[in-house]
């Protein structure tokens, strides 16, 4: 295995694994913080996200509908079809809170009659 | 028919449980065969423990506890990312690295010895530990800018 050796400029037999190791540990923690910097790149550029998707679910109030909405508007890169698709879970969303909304002030009618009585 | 059901935070991360248990298996090589430092191509590690004055078994200890740490970091995963994140990121860096000079090692000792068998297992585990530090680094930097923004996910998605 001198062939390896000679690679390495000379380096002796026991030292090579150690310096491939070290380049290695360099070429991988490059690779890794060059896949974040693409990351954020590719966030840059405005699009409904899974966060922004779970944030509307898990609050389910107006707020998160229309940010969802406003980034369902932004995107570009989506395809129609996924497009509409997340456009009538929105309207499903906001169809189902204002139907909350309702049985809340019939509840609430209700009980104010009750304590009448 | 199911023969093993693995949880899903297990089968998403596999490779990355199998490389932290292949760390900790190394410690264990390292433990039981000692003289595996002074055999061709592994001795450059054992010079450089004893060049900062430490014995050869302090591989053997870095082995074991960054196998151990990842796999606390993968167990803990979905609870703290901020934390178990970058650990992830850093034990695939290392990783890779030990592997990899591990499979220089056994590629040197061709010729002074047969082939040996370990030879493609720690080549693929060096490669394992490339896409797992690229994984792990999309993981962290979600995890950080989470962080960044007060936002955590999984209290959003409880509805906290």
């Amino acid at each position: 295995m001198e062939w390896i050796s000679t690679a390495f400029n000379g380096a002796s037999e026991a030292s090579v694994p150690v310096w491939v190791a070290l380049i290695t540990l360099i070429g991988t923690a490059v690779t890794a913080g060059s896949v974040i910097l693409r990351e954020r790149v590719s966030k840059k550029a405005p699009r409904p996200s899974a966060a922004s998707a779970d944030v509307a679910i898990a609050t389910l109030d107006n707020r998160g509908l229309d940010a969802l909405r406003s980034s369902l508007d932004a995107a570009n890169d989506v395809g129609a079809e996924r497009n509409i698709q997340l456009r009538r879970l929105v309207e499903a969303f906001r169809d189902l809170t204002g139907e909350v909304e309702e049985l809340r002030r019939e509840l609430r009618a209700h009980g104010e009659t009750l304590r009448n009585r | 028919m199911i023969i093993l059901n693995l949880p899903p935070r297990v089968h998403k991360r596999v490779s990355e449980w199998i490389a932290a248990l292949g760390m900790i298996a190394l410690g264990f090589y390292f433990m039981l065969w000692p003289d595996a430092f002074f055999r061709i191509g592994m001795g450059g590690f054992a010079d450089i423990s004893s060049a900062i004055g430490l014995p050869v078994q302090m591989w053997m200890w870095a082995s074991m506890m960054f196998g151990l740490v990842r796999i606390g970091a993968l167990i803990l995963n979905g609870h703290r990312p901020q934390l178990s994140a970058p650990i992830r990121l850093s034990g695939a860096v290392l990783g890779a690295s030990l592997f990899a000079g591990v499979s220089t090692a056994l590629v040197m000792s061709i010729g002074e010895f047969a082939a040996s068998v370990g030879m493609p297992f720690a080549i693929v585990f060096t490669l394992a530990e490339i896409y797992n530090a690229c994984r792990a680094s999309v993981d962290t930097d979600r995890a950080l800018a989470g962080g960044r923004h007060g936002m955590d996910l999984h209290s959003v998605q409880r509805g906290v």
